[in-house]
């Protein structure tokens, strides 16, 4: 093979390099990009819905979750049937990261209910936060830095509301930042990771 | 000292086997997902895996699912190696020149 110069060595790097985080992407966002919209959608009915009818903000979180959740799996296993990339290893991860929001739901729930609080939107800011450490975890393990910055965002923003807002417009602002905080990530995945 | 491959060298096989070397050893990707991936056209993509099969670099499995007819790529642990050594090779390039 003709021999080659550092500068044709350096382009053939950068392209293995391009490639590479081209495939990481596209593998990592085809399920967290529809993910991110589905919660994001979810965030954003649930908090304008308790900001419309605040009296129903129980049953609202009750019910949406659990949607949530249904969908998650059906598309999880939409996705999975599909099998674009198939290798036991991913399904292996697949069945730890499941575990994983498991016990994030459970700890976020369990907690909620237990810590004692004031009202409703403490119960939420907590349920909120712990889920949102759950992706700032999960970006540093999957090496996906922006479910890290995704999940710093939101807590934050959550935090700012929690702290300054009456309840009743802490809903309205969660619906914006917490839903659009994971919509719009969602969007932009789906948009451009592929 | 590694040498560089002149099968893998290729532009686009350089692409498709860098696509699949960033995968988990025992995975396997679907055709017209990485021709998406890669933005490919069949035959273009169908040539060049041809020849990565042919050199024992990489394994196409023709099955079906749903009954429709799916071509599956699995890079092999010989084409993973050669991949690395190609590397190697393009980094030796890169580090003689940065020390002398």
């Amino acid at each position: 093979m003709t021999p080659l110069t550092q500068d044709e060595a350096r382009e053939a790097l950068a392209d293995i390099d391009q490639v590479a985080r081209l495939t990481r992407k596209a593998l990592a966002g085809s399920q967290m990009g529809t993910n991110l919209l589905l919660w994001g959608a979810i965030w954003i009915l649930g908090f304008t819905l308790s900001y419309v009818i605040p009296r129903e903000t129980g049953r609202i979180w009750m019910v949406l979750p659990g949607l949530g959740i249904v969908a998650t799996v059906v598309a999880g296993v939409r996705h999975y049937r599909q099998g674009m990339v198939q290798s036991e290893q991913a399904r292996k991860l697949l069945g730890q990261v499941s575990l994983f929001w498991l016990v994030v739901i459970i700890y976020a729930l369990v907690l909620g209910l237990l810590i004692p609080r004031k009202h409703g939107v403490d119960e939420l800011t907590l349920i909120v936060c712990i889920l949102m450490l759950g992706y700032v975890l999960m970006g540093i393990w999957l090496k996906v830095p922006i479910l890290s910055f995704i999940g710093l965002v939101v807590t934050v923003a959550t935090l700012v509301g929690w702290s300054y807002l009456p309840p009743r417009y802490f809903m309205l602002w969660m619906a914006v930042f917490g839903g659009g905080g994971l919509f719009v990530p969602g969007l932009y995945v789906k948009l451009r990771w592929k | 000292m590694a040498e560089l491959n002149e099968i893998i060298h290729q532009t686009v096989r350089l692409r498709i086997v860098s696509s699949l070397a960033v995968l988990d050893a025992d995975a396997r990707v679907d055709f017209t997902y990485l021709k998406n991936l890669l933005k490919l056209s069949d035959g273009n993509l169908g040539a060049h895996l041809l020849k990565l099969e042919e050199a024992g670099y990489l394994v196409q499995d023709k099955t079906f699912v749903d009954r429709k007819p799916r071509t599956y790529l699995h890079l092999t642990a010989e084409g993973r190696t050669a991949f690395q050594q190609h590397v190697a090779a393009l980094k030796e390039i890169l580090g003689g020149g940065e020390s002398g």
